[in-house]
C-alpha cells in the first residue's frame, strides 16, 4: 500500500523542497506556491510515479493530502 | 407586522382586512400651523395671523386642510398600511376648520381590499373633541412590499462549483471580494440568461464544464512547462477531436470558455478594454462586422450590445460554436441583428467586405497563423479595423502554435499589411519567468487605405 512517505517525495519533487514534511491534514494553505497550477503539476506528477489518473472531480475536490493518498491507495489496490 | 411606534409597520395584505382601523390623536397648535405655512408656503392670513382669522369669523387661525392630510399620512405611512404602503389618491372633504389649539382624533379603516391589484381603500375620518367631523373622504394605498431578493446568480453557481470542485472555486471567490456590485449584476444577468435564472441541470453542465476547461488548460500548461511545446501539432487532428465533437464542445468547452471570460482575471480584463476603450473608439466607422472563430460567442455579443446601430455575422469551422453563440446572442435579445456561417470566410475572400474583424484567441489554435492574419486582413474594407488577440506561452488541448512573446504576434500582423492602434497585454501567474507565463495579447489593428 502507498505510504504518506511514499507520497512526500513526491511533494518534496514537485515543491523543491527536500526538507518539506506533510501530514494527513496539510492542505494548500500550508505549503507556500501550491496555486492551481502546481496543484495540477502535483497531479501529473502523481499519477506517473503511482500509474494511476485523476478524474477532474477528484482534481478539483482533494482537499487535503490525506484525501490524495486515499484515493491513490484506493486506486493502486484496485488494479 | 412591527407595533405601532417610531418604526413602521411592515403589514401584508392579510395584515389589512376590512374593517381593520387605527386611530391618531393629534394635539393641535399655533406653532404647528406657523411652521406648516413656512414648510408648504402658504403664507395665507387666515393660517398665520389670528386677526385676520377673527376678522373672517374664525375663533383663531386656522390649520390647513393640507396639514390635517399631512397627519393622516402619518397614519397611513406608519401604521395602515404602513411602510410597503404607496398612496395612489387622496379624497377628503374639510367640513369644518380646526383651530388649535384643540385636540383632533384621526382614524383609518379599511374599506375594502383588492387582493389582485394589491390596492387598499381606507376610509378616513378627523374629529375635534365635541365628535365634530373636521375633515372626511378616502384614500387608495398599493401595497407593494419590496421583492424577497435572492443571493445572486453568480453567488449561487459559486455555491454549486465550491460544493464539487473546492480548488477551482478560488478564483471565483477572489472575482467576488474584490469585483464591484455592478460587476457582480452584469454577471449574474449573462449568466441567468444563458443558463437560466435559477438552478437547473444546465447550471451544474456549465460548473462541470469549467472545471474540466481548467482542467484541461492546467494539464496542458504543466506539459508545456516540462516539453517547452504544446503537445498538439496538427490542425486536422485538433479539429477532428475537439471542434466536431459535440461533448466535447457543448459540454466542456464552450461553457467553460464563457464563464472564464467573467473569471480569470486576465480575460475579464481583455473584455473589459474591448468594451470600455476599443468599441467607443470605432463605433462611428462600423456597421457589419465579422467574428471569425467565435468560440462561446462572448465578444459577438459585446459588440452588438455595445453598438445598437451595427448587425454581425459569426463565422466558425464549428457548427457548436455558431449554435452555442447564437443562443448567446438570442438570449440577449440581439439575433435580429446577427447571424452565423460555417464558411471559411478567409480562405475565400468575402463579397462583402465588414468595417470590422474580430479574432479572439484564435491565431494559437492554428499551424500558419501568420497566412491566417493575411485573410483577415482580406475581410476588411480598407480603412476597415481588426481587433485580434492571441494566447502566448499558454497551452490548452487546442492551442497548436506557440507565440513567445507579444512581439512576435505584432509581427505577423505588420507583415500581413495591418497597423497596429493598441496593444493590450494581460498575464497570468506574474510570478513566473517570461517564457513560462501564460499571457494574452489583444491588439486593435487598421488595414491601410488603398
Amino acid at each position: 500500500m502507498i505510504s504518506l512517505n511514499a507520497l512526500q517525495d513526491v511533494f518534496r519533487s514537485v515543491f523543491d523542497s527536500p526538507e518539506l514534511e506533510i501530514k494527513m491534514e496539510t492542505n494548500a494553505a500550508d505549503i507556500e506556491g501550491w496555486d492551481s497550477l502546481m496543484h495540477i503539476n502535483l497531479i501529473v506528477a502523481i499519477e506517473e510515479r503511482f500509474d494511476v489518473s485523476f478524474t477532474t472531480l477528484e482534481i478539483g475536490s482533494f482537499t487535503c493530502v490525506g484525501d490524495v493518498l486515499k484515493l491513490v491507495q484506493a486506486k493502486t489496490s484496485a488494479a | 407586522m412591527n407595533l405601532p411606534g417610531s418604526e413602521p409597520a411592515f403589514r401584508t395584505l392579510a395584515d389589512c382586512a376590512p374593517g381593520t382601523r387605527v386611530e391618531l390623536i393629534w394635539d393641535a397648535t399655533v406653532e404647528e400651523v406657523l411652521e406648516f405655512a413656512r414648510l408648504s408656503g402658504d403664507h395665507s392670513p387666515i393660517h398665520v395671523s389670528h386677526e385676520a382669522a377673527v376678522t373672517r369669523g374664525f375663533p383663531g387661525i386656522v390649520a390647513h386642510g393640507a396639514l390635517l392630510t399631512a397627519k393622516f399620512s402619518s397614519l397611513l405611512g406608519m401604521q395602515l398600511p404602513g411602510a410597503d404602503g404607496v398612496l395612489q389618491s387622496v379624497e377628503l372633504q374639510f367640513r369644518s376648520p380646526v383651530c388649535p389649539p384643540c385636540q383632533i382624533y384621526f382614524a383609518l379603516e379599511v374599506e375594502r381590499v383588492s387582493a389582485a391589484a394589491g390596492q387598499i381603500k381606507l376610509a378616513a375620518t378627523a374629529k375635534n373633541s365635541a365628535g365634530v367631523v373636521c375633515a372626511s373622504g378616502t384614500f387608495r394605498s398599493l401595497l407593494r412590499p419590496p421583492p424577497v431578493m435572492s443571493k445572486p446568480v453568480f453567488n449561487q453557481l459559486l455555491s454549486i462549483l465550491e460544493s464539487k470542485y473546492p480548488n477551482y472555486a478560488r478564483v471565483w471567490k477572489e472575482a467576488d471580494a474584490t469585483q464591484d456590485a455592478a460587476w457582480h449584476e452584469d454577471v449574474s444577468n449573462h449568466i441567468s440568461k444563458v443558463f437560466g435564472a435559477e438552478p437547473n441541470e444546465r447550471w451544474h453542465e456549465a460548473v462541470d464544464g469549467y472545471a474540466e476547461f481548467c482542467t484541461e488548460a492546467l494539464r496542458a500548461q504543466v506539459f508545456f512547462e516540462k516539453h517547452g511545446h504544446y503537445k498538439a501539432s496538427n490542425y486536422e487532428e485538433v479539429v477532428a477531436a475537439c471542434y466536431h465533437d459535440a461533448d466535447y464542445m457543448c459540454l466542456r468547452y464552450l461553457p467553460g470558455q464563457y464563464l472564464s471570460h467573467f473569471i480569470w482575471p486576465h480575460h475579464g480584463r481583455m473584455l473589459q478594454h474591448f468594451v470600455n476603450d476599443l468599441l467607443p473608439r470605432i463605433a462611428p466607422d462600423v456597421k457589419l462586422f465579422y467574428e471569425i472563430g467565435v468560440g462561446c460567442g462572448m465578444y459577438s455579443l459585446r459588440t452588438l450590445l455595445a453598438l445598437p446601430e451595427c448587425r454581425g455575422i459569426g463565422h466558425d469551422i464549428s457548427t457548436y460554436a455558431t449554435d452555442f453563440t447564437y443562443r448567446v446572442v438570442e438570449a440577449h435579445g440581439q439575433a435580429s441583428r446577427y447571424s452565423v456561417s460555417n464558411d471559411d470566410i478567409v480562405s475565400t475572400e468575402p463579397a462583402q467586405k465588414a468595417d470590422f474583424v474580430i479574432n479572439q484567441e484564435v491565431l494559437e489554435h492554428l499551424e500558419r497563423p501568420d497566412l491566417f492574419v493575411q485573410g483577415l486582413l482580406r475581410t476588411v474594407r480598407p480603412g476597415g479595423w481588426g481587433y485580434i488577440t492571441a494566447a502566448i506561452n499558454a497551452a490548452h488541448t487546442d492551442h497548436i502554435y506557440l507565440y513567445r512573446s507579444p512581439e512576435e504576434v505584432a509581427a505577423h500582423l505588420t507583415a500581413a499589411g495591418w497597423e497596429i492602434v493598441d496593444v493590450q497585454i494581460e498575464r497570468n501567474y506574474p510570478e513566473k519567468p517570461l517564457h513560462l507565463q501564460p499571457t494574452v495579447a489583444g491588439f486593435l489593428v487598421r488595414r491601410p487605405q488603398d
